[in-house]
């Protein structure tokens, strides 16, 4: 059950908004230039946009979780212990061991892992603008959990050699718990969690089996 | 800030001084003087024969809007009429994010709060959790002492209890209840009712959700045990079901022009129930479930009626 109503939620995205702007618009900047690491294609190492997502969990995990949601739920405290958690597995695998190198492969993973990313971007806020969140709490990525769940699902699926699992699993709760949400105070942009979730799993697990079969 | 209260008698002359004192409020709207010609119902809490009005108010969801100006303003206009009105039970939780806060805050800035029933309830494990838990609401209502403490859906209700006792006679307390909600864990409280020295029950109960007929009301009535009805609507389900169809004709015999006023005097005319506690955000709406708490109540047949009609349709 949800202690808070659609209105009153939205009266606190649209706070948390108006308190960060203009942020969003670099947060905007940083998902492009995300996008643009991820489909360059190149074989260096990806340390900075991995940097760049590892900060977009923290920022929603303290800010937006810990320090705003909190006054509302108080269950906000676990998520942003889940969101600090994925920033910090995230800096550990793809900042200091640089443990997977970002690279559009052309292949199905590559395509969704783009179309995510694109939809992250820009299509989550259009599809909350076109579901009545009006523009005053469009979910903007980086700073809203939703979107930059569904970033980091595309930008897992951009890895070259196959994104490690656990970098998937928190993200797999996340998706799961924001469309519950979602469905239970009529939020229907944050549907498109779930199954973005499972393509996204299926996809990760299926490279990595050809990767090991590969490698035989 | 804080707060002192005197003993709750809630008679006319109680309830027209705190209107004389709501009119001293900046900004607030003065009290209607319908309400205040009749007043509520008051029903005995069976453990002392004080008497508290039949319809409270709850805050689950309805009033947790957290820090925003504008939102605790229009829900400080529900308190206000909440009052206003002559109500006196308002039951919140720490589980209801920042509804204490918001109550808290209403309280400190409305004059005619003298009828609160103030009742609030501990959630979480471990008696010093609980301990913690309800000294941040006696700061989140600016109380010295709550009417009444509940252990919510029985978590770790025995350390609590202990807790409990041993500030009911210090006097931070006046009532302990145990809550509970739609056929979760009626076993259970079904047993702390029979061997355990508790002044309230809370549980759910409405036209649809009839279990506690069962057993538990009579179990409560039997005990001497004050019974706090929540979801009387069913969480609005009621609405959603029934809204769009006719009152029937015999509604005006029981003082109902509504749905809502309706369903309250169902729930609050069965005889072990001391006060049910509907939320809302809205004061026309608080308004409609006030007045369930005036005039004539439906007697056991017309409570067979009232069930009757409402599965026709
Ligand atoms: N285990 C426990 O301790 C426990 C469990 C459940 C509930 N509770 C307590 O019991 C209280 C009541 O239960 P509840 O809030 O779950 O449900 P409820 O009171 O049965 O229903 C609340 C809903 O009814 C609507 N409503 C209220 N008055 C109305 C009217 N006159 N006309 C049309 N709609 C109306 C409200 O919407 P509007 O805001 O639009 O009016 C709200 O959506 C809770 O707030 C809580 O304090 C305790």
């Amino acid at each position: 059950m949800i202690p808070f109503s659609r209105d009153v939620f939205l009266d606190l995205v649209a706070q948390y908004n108006a308190l960060l702007w203009p942020a969003q618009i670099a947060a905007l900047l940083l998902g492009l230039v995300v996008l643009y690491f991820s489909i360059r294609t190149h074989d260096g190492n990806s340390r900075f946009p991995v940097l760049i997502v590892a900060v977009s969990w923290l920022a929603v995990g303290i800010g937006y979780f810990a320090l705003h949601f909190s006054t509302l739920n108080w269950a906000a405290w676990l998520s942003a212990a889940l969101f600090v958690t994925q920033a910090l597995l995230l800096v550990w695998t793809g900042v200091i061991r640089s443990g997977f190198r970002l690279h559009y492969d052309n292949d199905i993973a590559s395509q969704i892992g783009v179309a995510l990313l694109a939809f992250a971007i820009a299509g989550y806020p259009l599809l909350g603008l076109a579901t009545g969140t009006g523009t005053a709490a469009l979910p903007i990525v980086g700073i809203d959990p939703g979107p930059t769940v569904l970033l980091t699902w595309g930008f897992l699926l951009l890895s070259t050699t196959p994104a490690p699992l656990v970098l998937a699993v928190i993200p797999f709760i996340a998706a799961c718990v924001g469309a519950a949400a979602g469905w239970l105070i009529d939020l229907p942009a944050d549907l498109v969690l779930p199954p973005a979730a499972v393509a996204g799993l299926w996809l990760i697990l299926a490279k990595r089996r050809r990767y090991r079969g590969a490698a035989k | 800030m804080m707060r002192t209260f005197e003993p709750k008698v809630l008679g006319r002359r109680g309830f027209l001084a705190g209107l004389a004192g709501a009119g001293a409020a900046a900004n607030m709207p003065t009290a209607s003087l319908a309400a205040a010609a009749i007043p509520l119902i008051t029903r005995a809490i069976p453990a002392s024969g004080e008497a508290i009005p039949i319809i409270g108010m709850g805050t689950w969801i309805t009033m947790n809007v957290g820090n925003d100006p504008a939102l605790r303003a229009d829900r400080l206009k529900v308190v206000q009429a909440f009052f206003d009105e002559g109500g006196g039970m308002i039951d919140s939780s720490p589980m209801y994010g920042s509804s204490e806060a918001v109550i808290g805050d209403s309280l400190s800035k409305i004059a005619n709060s003298r009828g609160l029933f103030s009742a609030t309830k501990v959630w979480t494990l471990s008696q010093w959790m609980g301990v913690r838990q309800m000294n941040n609401s006696f700061d989140l209502w600016g109380l010295k002492r709550f009417d009444l403490m509940q252990i919510h859906n029985l978590v770790d209700w025995e350390a609590h209890l202990e807790t409990l006792l041993e500030w009911k006679k210090e006097g931070l307390v006046r009532y302990i209840g145990i809550t509970t909600s739609h056929g979760r864990r009626h076993d259970d409280l079904a047993d702390i009712m029979r061997k355990q020295p508790i002044d309230f029950v809370q549980l759910t109960y409405n036209m649809l959700d009839l279990e506690a007929e069962d057993r538990l009301l009579p179990l409560a009535k039997e005990r001497g045990i004050a019974v706090i009805v929540n979801r009387p609507f069913q969480r609005g389900g009621l609405f959603d079901r029934f809204d769009s169809a006719p009152l029937p004709d015999w509604a005006g015999a029981i003082d109902c022009s509504n749905w809502a006023q309706l369903f309250l005097k169902f729930v609050v005319s069965h005889p072990a129930v001391t006060c049910a506690i509907p939320a809302t955000s809205r004061v026309d709406h608080l308004r409609q479930n006030m007045a369930a708490g005036r005039g004539r109540l439906p007697d056991a047949e017309m409570r067979a009626q009232m069930i009757r009609y409402i599965e026709t349709l």
